[in-house]
């Protein structure tokens, strides 16, 4: 059965190695910390991996995994990243309020959601977009992406 | 001294003085801004007015901000500067148990007393302070790093290992950058951009911010209950009291403040750390920490507050700026011709010695609006989740942004927050991570620096263990390392196995450990 | 390309803000620089003037943003030798070419001087020369930064002078003239502002101008002590490649009379600096003649 230590200790081993390989190139002093820190990151990776191997402690009370709730996350991550990586065409406040609108649908607690849910909950992100945005822009002089769409 | 308060409370200075506090306040509460970058907007600002007024100004800005940030770091745990990291530790956990006010207000306090007593060693001990912070060379920082690092062992409070494992990714990960020493590229994949390295604040809006919006979403409305925060009466006095019964943990924060201050370089998130750090150590109830203590809140924005006249110490003697801050500052103080060093405190001296006062006024104002304002913060933990969640991952987006107008950043941090919450899940806690990240140059450098002084004198190891203040710090780090195993150790054979009954409803990421129990810490 | 648009635009140049990139943390030189110039070149061009910070990789973070930049004069930069010559000669990728960046004006150089504490046995610099010969990398000299002004200057010192010391880079001025004044390492690189600042500590035993550095009268030269270096870090100003001429030439104005202004000048060699004014034309063939001098050290270093 593969646990957390088994799972955390392979992943590592599988960074070092990553980062071993893009290091070879480094210069002396260059490369000399990386080394030592990826020499520790190999021996508790390792150690990791073996310790989750043993028998020792196997009665451990796992929260049953609701996937439902990991589609939840998943979608969240995905509304996230689209709405990031779109920002530079359809600019900062048409980005966030729809990050905002589409979240908080995510976590509403009433099915059906009512179309008076989603009127609601869009004009209080656009509010709060359109404000942030002003406030950032003109008086922090953050020029919060405008979107190539808007010019 | 008169002439000073004189100045101080001039209708106009006082004025300007308050309205940069908020403002200060404002901007260490969101995360993304730093004292830094609002210092640096607000120089301009400064040249058509007298020096005092300038320099008041950019004093109340300084010290708002080290309010400010402890404000989101308590109700949404997201540090609104890198001093405020360990305030998360113990202000979050209170606002979960729906005592918003009482940690709102003990941060306030905190920092009142940290910018009290910073503001005194200031005004008496500067040049021999300043000249301590000199003695600190590459070994003293290599050392001091190795220090923070095993603060992991209080941070790390499941698995030790996971502990390491984290700082040591942290470590891996302030590597990506140009190589302070030799100049190689190092990890950036070609992306320009990441020749500066990962922003400190990026990683932490990504580490503490996501995985919780990803927690609130994955658990929804059932689960996910915070105690409701209700306003109660004599909140504010019942904390202060509580605080004036620890002068120690003050007194001692204040001075890691200070010292840690006059160390170019090193700012207030160590600061706040070492003192969490010491507090734990020094504390009669270790394991109390970390889930809502007020103790730790104390320790870590007393000291974050001291730092700010601890950076200020050098800077004014030698014109060495203690901090990023304090560097903007000392631009500011050479562009209104005036010069940092015995000058200062002569020919400029009435300049200096206000600006000094005008801490004590500073420090005064901003604990007046933060604990009476403490009430009306508190009540952003009542705000419902569905617009909780998406305001922080705004909140998220927008901060990240700010830091280097860099969307680049914003991916970066949705990247790392996406880390952190797997790591969550295997067992990891963000803590150590963050530290490998900040102590990692400062190991670096103070490593391959030693190595070249070392090979210069004849011998390495000679540089490395013969200075006094680098035996200091080993031994602190000895102690360090020892003391988490012994109260371990001494834990287990007090109290066997602690189920967290309570604990585990209010902590619904149920993070799989070693020994089946979840630990409060784990957000 | 379409350079009927940018005449047009060039014509009425400025009437939009103008965003002025520092490639530093705020609070540093450049920093302090741009915000000297600041409220004059608002009032000479008529439009507001909105510094930005770009720090990271040594300034490349900045400069390869400004590269990446529209070539409209919108966009400019503080540029600073021999960092731009350096950094892409060094690194394989530094995120632009130093042609990329194009000079608009040159208004200040700071010499580069070696010093030590004055507790130090060391009293000149031909004593320098003999200890470092007599012991061949013991002595540490302090220095901020890789492939910048200051490991430019060790290396000359070494080749010219024959001898073998160990350089010791640190993140910047600050920590290095802490390290200094620390007594951890023998001697330092140090810029003339910052030699300036601390003259009552130490003992400058050379510096790198062509005549003696004014705020500093009683120290020699290295050219007077027989070595044929001038270490000196330049700032100025630069625009991204393909800026059309006319709008180079009312940047150049503007930023040429800040720098013949006189009280401007004395503010800077109050501090330590030395004002220069060298225009576009100038700008570039001085980056013309550097490149080759450090493609020839750069050489002669990997050849070691």
């Amino acid at each position: 059965m593969i646990n957390s230590d088994t799972l955390s200790g392979l992943l590592t081993l599988a960074l070092t190695l990553v980062a071993w390989y893009h290091s070879r190139d480094f210069t002396y002093y260059g490369g000399l910390f990386v080394n030592w820190v990826l020499a520790v990151l190999l021996a508790l990776g390792l150690t990791s991996a073996v310790k989750g191997l043993l028998p020792a402690r196997r009665n451990q009370p796992k929260e049953k995994p609701d996937p439902a709730a990991y589609r939840k996350v998943l979608a969240t991550l995905l509304v996230l990243a689209l709405g990031i990586a779109a920002m530079p065409w359809i600019g900062f406040v048409l980005g966030s309020i729809a990050i905002y609108t589409l979240i908080s649908m995510l976590i509403a607690p009433t099915r059906p959601r009512s179309p008076k849910g989603w009127a609601q909950t869009l004009v209080i992100a656009a509010i709060t977009s359109g404000v942030f945005y002003a406030v950032f822009r003109y008086v922090l002089m953050v020029p919060l992406p405008t979107g190539t769409w808007f010019g | 001294m008169l002439f000073a308060f004189g100045e101080i409370f001039a209708p106009s200075n006082f004025l300007l003085l308050v309205l940069s506090g908020i403002a200060g306040i404002i901007v260490g509460c969101l995360p993304g801004l730093t004292a830094t970058m609002a210092l640096a907007l607000l120089v301009p600002f400064t040249f058509t007015m007298p020096a005092i007024t300038g320099l008041i100004m950019l004093g109340g800005l300084y010290v708002g901000a080290m309010f400010g940030d402890a404000i989101p770091a308590t109700l949404i745990n997201t540090p609104g500067t890198p001093s405020a990291i360990a305030t998360t530790f113990d202000g979050y956990p209170l606002a979960k148990k729906g005592l918003a006010q009482h940690a709102l207000t003990a941060n306030a306090f905190s920092s009142l007393v940290g910018g009290l007593i910073g503001t005194i060693l200031l005004l008496t001990l500067s040049p021999p302070l300043a000249e301590l912070g000199l003695k600190f060379g590459p070994p003293e920082y290599f050392w001091m790093a190795i220090f923070g690092l095993t603060i992991i062992g209080t941070l790390a409070s499941q698995s030790i290992l996971k502990g390491l494992t984290g700082g040591a990714l942290g470590l891996l990960l302030s590597t990506i950058g140009i190589s302070p020493i030799a100049g190689d590229v190092r990890f950036t994949f070609g992306v320009t951009n990441l020749q500066a390295g990962v922003d400190l604040m990026v990683a932490l809006i990504g580490f503490f911010c996501i995985p919780q919006v990803l927690e609130m979403v994955e658990f929804g409305v059932k689960h996910h209950r915070p105690v409701k925060y209700k306003p109660q009466k004599g909140v504010a006095l019942q904390t202060i009291a509580f605080l004036l019964r620890k002068p120690i943990l003050l007194i001692r924060s204040s001075l890691i403040g200070v010292l840690i201050g006059i160390i170019p370089g090193a700012g207030g998130n160590i600061a706040a750390l070492v003192s969490y750090n010491e507090a734990v150590r020094w504390s009669k109830t270790p394991e109390e920490f970390g889930k809502g203590n007020i103790e730790g809140i104390a320790a870590t924005e007393t000291a974050n507050c001291s730092v700010v006249q601890g950076s200020l110490i050098p800077m004014l003697t030698l014109g060495i700026p203690g901090s990023p801050a304090a560097a903007v500052i000392l631009g500011a103080l050479m562009l209104h011709g005036m010069r940092p060093g015995a000058e200062m405190y002569t020919t400029f001296g009435h300049i200096t010695y206000t600006f000094i006062f005008s801490f004590f006024v500073g420090v005064i104002v901003m604990f007046i609006f933060t604990a009476w304002g403490s009430r009306i913060f508190a009540r952003m933990v009542n705000v419902p989740l569905q617009h909780l969640a998406p305001m922080i991952a705004f909140l998220a987006i927008v901060g990240s942004f700010a830091i280097r107008n860099s969307l680049l950043d914003v991916g970066l941090m949705l990247l790392f927050g996406l880390c952190a919450y797997v790591l969550h899940k295997l067992g990891f806690e963000s803590g150590p991570v963050v530290l490998g990240l900040i102590m990692g140059p400062f190991a670096e450098q103070g490593l391959v620096q030693s190595i070249l002084m070392g090979r210069a004198s004849g011998s390495v190891l000679r540089l490395m263990f013969s200075r006094p203040i680098s035996l200091v710090l080993i031994g602190l780090c000895l102690a360090s390392v020892i003391w988490p195993m012994v109260s371990h150790w001494q834990g287990k054979l007090r109290t066997g196995q602690r189920e967290q009954g309570p604990a585990a409803a209010e902590q619904p990421s149920a993070a799989i450990t070693e020994e089946g129990v979840v630990m409060g810490r784990d957000q | 390309m379409v350079s009927g648009l940018m005449v047009a635009q060039a014509a009425d140049f400025p009437n939009k803000p103008i965003t002025y990139i520092i490639p530093f943390d705020p609070g540093g030189q450049t920093d302090i620089e741009a915000r000297r110039q600041q409220p004059i070149l608002e009032e000479l061009l008529g439009v507001p003037v909105i510094i930005t910070y770009r720090p990271g990789g040594g300034g490349s973070v900045g400069w390869s943003e400004l590269a990446n930049s529209p070539p409209t004069g919108y966009v400019i930069a503080g540029n600073n030798i021999p960092h731009i010559i350096l950094q892409p000669l060094q690194r394989g990728n530094a995120g632009y070419n130093t042609e990329d960046l194009e000079p608009v004006s040159l208004f200040q150089t700071t010499p580069i001087g070696l010093a030590v504490l004055k507790s130090s046995p060391i009293e000149s610099f031909e004593d320098f020369v003999q200890y470092a010969k007599e012991h061949p990398g013991a002595i540490t000299i302090a220095g901020s930064g890789t492939y910048s002004g200051h490991h430019i200057a060790y290396l000359q010192l070494e080749k010219l002078a024959g001898i073998k010391t160990t350089y010791i880079p640190f993140t910047g001025a600050a920590p290095q003239i802490t390290a200094f004044l620390g007594g951890h390492t023998t001697a330092i690189l140090a810029n003339s502002n910052d030699l300036v600042q601390h003259q009552d500590r130490i003992r400058v035993l050379a510096i790198g101008d062509d005549q003696r550095f004014p705020s500093l009268p009683d120290v020699p030269t290295f050219v007077e002590l027989g070595y044929d270096m001038i270490p000196r870090i330049d700032r100025g100003i630069c625009v991204p490649k393909g800026t059309p001429p006319e709008v180079i030439a009312i940047l150049e104005a503007a930023f040429l009379s800040i720098a013949r202004d006189p009280e401007i000048q004395s503010q800077m060699i109050e501090q330590g600096f030395v004002p220069m004014a060298l225009g576009a034309q100038e700008y570039k063939e001085y980056i013309a003649l550097k490149t080759v001098e450090y493609s020839e050290l750069m050489q002669a270093l990997e050849d070691r």
